[in-house]
């Protein structure tokens, strides 16, 4: 310990083995205890130091036993070199130096100490940023006091600890109080500590303030009950239109053909024109109300995807569609083998509303051609409707616009797609999983099931116009969701998507 | 042609005409008791109210009901029909503007024996009266009629 040899040191005076600032009352000590000699255990509380035989020193603990020998009084001294145990212990005095500054300067969360019965014992800046209080008039207090006032409230803290004293942990959501009497949204998890033999020494709180995810929960969830009573509202008022818009319809129709069928000898050919105007005027405005009818009721239905043969559905589409007109030559292709994960009666009436316009739109074609497949166009995948019947200027959208149709198949990732970068020639339909309708220029929305976009590319560019394009952003497990296109204003026809041609 | 009355449940005269003359148009000749809401209906089927003379035991070809009626609606008197042993046979063929598949659903649920859309075409009107007429007043065998043991 202190590099001297035996030889060396033998007949010193002890005081060669202290610091040189000792010597003096070393010696008086050594006298008093000689006079006075106890036993001295180890360590008995004071600082003491030795130099090595270099003049280093370094921390020792001493223990010096009295012996009464035939020579007369002896002191045993054992000496022991403690540097070692004096760093480990600094060392740990620092961590848990840094270790409290770390938790008393977190300024996020109420990190509090409590002791066995609940008052609080520790306080950081959390706590007081978060409850309002100093740590000053804190301290001792029963945390009970951040509950809010209610007869309950000692009960509901002491059991809130008699849990985590159990389970070893509690979380607890529900409003407190601060200082100034406002309330906040807190989450709390309470733990409790115990030492190394298992004893309870406390509980450590930890409290957060999560009033703004709160608000935002509660937000959705008034927003979510109003979108259900409108949409409760919407369909009353479907139900009504359905009925009572019809009714004056078929006076205005029946009555005309009773006209013209009990007074004709008393109208000219022009008056009996105007009363087969009123007819067909009658008869379109019914066509329009069953087109909103069926779009509501699109609108309104669950979705219940399954796995489709799309290739299957839109040949037999196309086989309904011809019969319309057996004469005309049309062109099909459809692609072998399209699959898709979709709800099949809304996909029927997709393909129905896109084909079916695809039919319409190409009957003045001497080659009409009519197609159906799956593209790469857009960078994801997307089935398409796609004719070579009479197109439309997007500059005139809303007006002329007509369409040919792709529905992407979300099995590609859509994170890629920077749809800023095409708004300016993109159509968004605003759709729930495309089954709305509705025509909003360049931009795109977000519904039940996924994001929708009617997709305009310059004519010259792809040749056709329209990609419809749908991702289903929500939905992970699914892979498609479908689209409707509308083909707007065209003459006298009016189609809303999801009409069926056929009832 | 069988010769028992038609019951024609309408409150809308438009419709009422509509209907009467699409009967007239197809040589029904059948005739036409029109009940315009519900209550009516029921009095004439069971002879109570303005029906208690009634004799109970000439019991319509065939109920022609309408579903939006006052007083007590449609699918409300197809119920009370339904749940009375002499009228829990009646031929009944709901004729209505809607077209919701809740209506339909509930109509033959109560057991309607048809449902039919009223087109706005009074072409296809006629076509459907006359088809109506056709099943329901030449070619459908009735129930034997209920008797009180």
């Amino acid at each position: 310990v202190f590099v001297y040899s035996a030889q060396e040191l033998l007949n010193q005076k002890i005081e060669v083995l202290l610091p040189e600032r000792y010597h003096r009352k070393h010696a008086d000590h050594r006298s008093h205890f000689f006079a006075d000699p106890k036993l001295r255990p180890m360590g008995a509380g004071l600082k003491l130091y030795g130099v090595r035989k270099d003049g280093s020193e370094f921390p020792v603990e001493i223990s010096l036993s009295p012996l009464e020998t035939e020579d007369g009084l002896l002191v045993s001294g054992a000496i022991r070199d403690i540097s070692e145990r004096k760093r480990a212990d600094e060392e740990l005095r620092l961590k848990e130096e840094r270790f409290r500054l770390m938790v008393s300067e977190i300024k996020d969360y109420a990190i509090v100490m409590l002791d066995l019965e609940g008052k609080v014992i520790s306080w950081n800046a959390g706590a007081e940023r978060i409850k309002g209080y100093s740590s000053e008039e804190i301290l001792g207090q029963h945390f009970s006091r951040f509950y809010p006032p209610d007869d309950l409230k000692e009960e509901r803290a002491a059991a809130e600890l008699k849990f985590a004293a159990k389970e070893g942990r509690v979380e607890d959501e529900g409003w407190r109080v601060r200082k100034d009497g406002s309330f906040f949204w807190a989450n709390v998890v309470v733990t409790a500590l115990r030492d190394e033999g298992g004893r309870l020494r406390g509980f450590v709180k930890v409290t957060r303030d999560v009033s703004e995810r709160k608000r935002i929960e509660q937000e959705l969830e008034l927003r979510n009950a109003q979108l259900l009573s409108s949409n409760s509202e919407l369909e009353a008022f479907c139900y009504s239109v359905s009925h009572d818009l019809r009714a004056p319809l078929r006076g205005i129709d029946g009555f005309s053909q009773a006209l013209l069928e009990d007074y004709s000898g008393r109208l000219d050919d022009t008056g009996k024109q105007y009363l087969e105007r009123v007819r067909l005027g009658a008869q379109r405005m019914a066509s329009l109300i069953d087109d909103l009818l069926e779009l509501s009721r699109i609108t309104r239905a669950e979705i219940q995807r399954q796995h489709v043969d799309l290739s299957e559905m839109a040949r037999s589409v196309i086989h309904e569609i011809s019969r319309q007109d057996p004469s005309r030559e049309v062109e099909f292709v459809i692609a072998p083998g399209l699959h898709a994960e979709v709800d099949p009666r809304l996909m029927r009436t997709v393909l129905e509303n896109l084909l079916g316009n695809a039919w319409k739109f190409t009957s003045r074609c001497s080659h009409a051609r009519i197609e159906f497949g799956r593209t790469q166009a857009t960078g994801l995948g997307a089935f398409f409707v796609r004719d070579n019947g009479a197109g439309f200027d997007l500059m005139a959208a809303g007006y002329s616009v007509r369409s040919s149709a792709c529905m992407l198949q979300r099995n590609f990732p859509a994170q890629g797609w920077d749809s800023r970068r095409y708004s300016g020639s993109f159509i968004g339909t605003e759709a729930a999983c495309g089954r709305r309708a509705r025509l909003t220029k360049g931009q795109h929305s977000f519904s039940r099931c996924g994001r929708t976009w009617l997709a305009k590319a310059p004519r010259l560019q792809l040749g056709f116009p329209i990609l419809l394009r749908n991702t289903c952003e929500l939905d992970g497990d699914v892979n498609t969701t479908i689209n409707l296109a509308r083909r707007p204003r065209h003459g006298k026809q009016s189609h809303f998507a999801g009409r069926r041609q056929s009832r | 042609m069988a010769s028992n009355p038609i019951l024609l449940v309408e409150d809308n005269p438009d419709d009422e005409a509509l209907t009467l003359r699409a009967f007239r148009k197809n040589n029904v000749t059948n005739e036409v008791v029109v009940a315009r809401d519900g209550v009516e209906a029921l009095d004439y089927l069971f002879g109570t109210g303005i029906y208690a003379n009634r004799d109970v035991s000439v019991s319509p070809q065939v109920v022609i009901l309408d579903l939006k009626l006052p007083k007590i609606d449609g699918l409300e008197v197809l119920r009370r029909l339904r749940a009375a042993p002499q009228t829990k046979l009646l031929p009944v063929v709901i004729l209505t503007s809607s077209n919701e598949e809740r209506d339909r659903l509930e109509g033959y649920g109560l057991g309607a024996n048809s449902y039919v859309r009223k087109p706005v075409d009074f072409a296809e009107f006629l076509d459907a009266v006359r088809q109506l007429g056709l099943y329901w007043l030449l070619l459908n065998e009735r129930p034997p009629v209920w008797r009180k043991n």
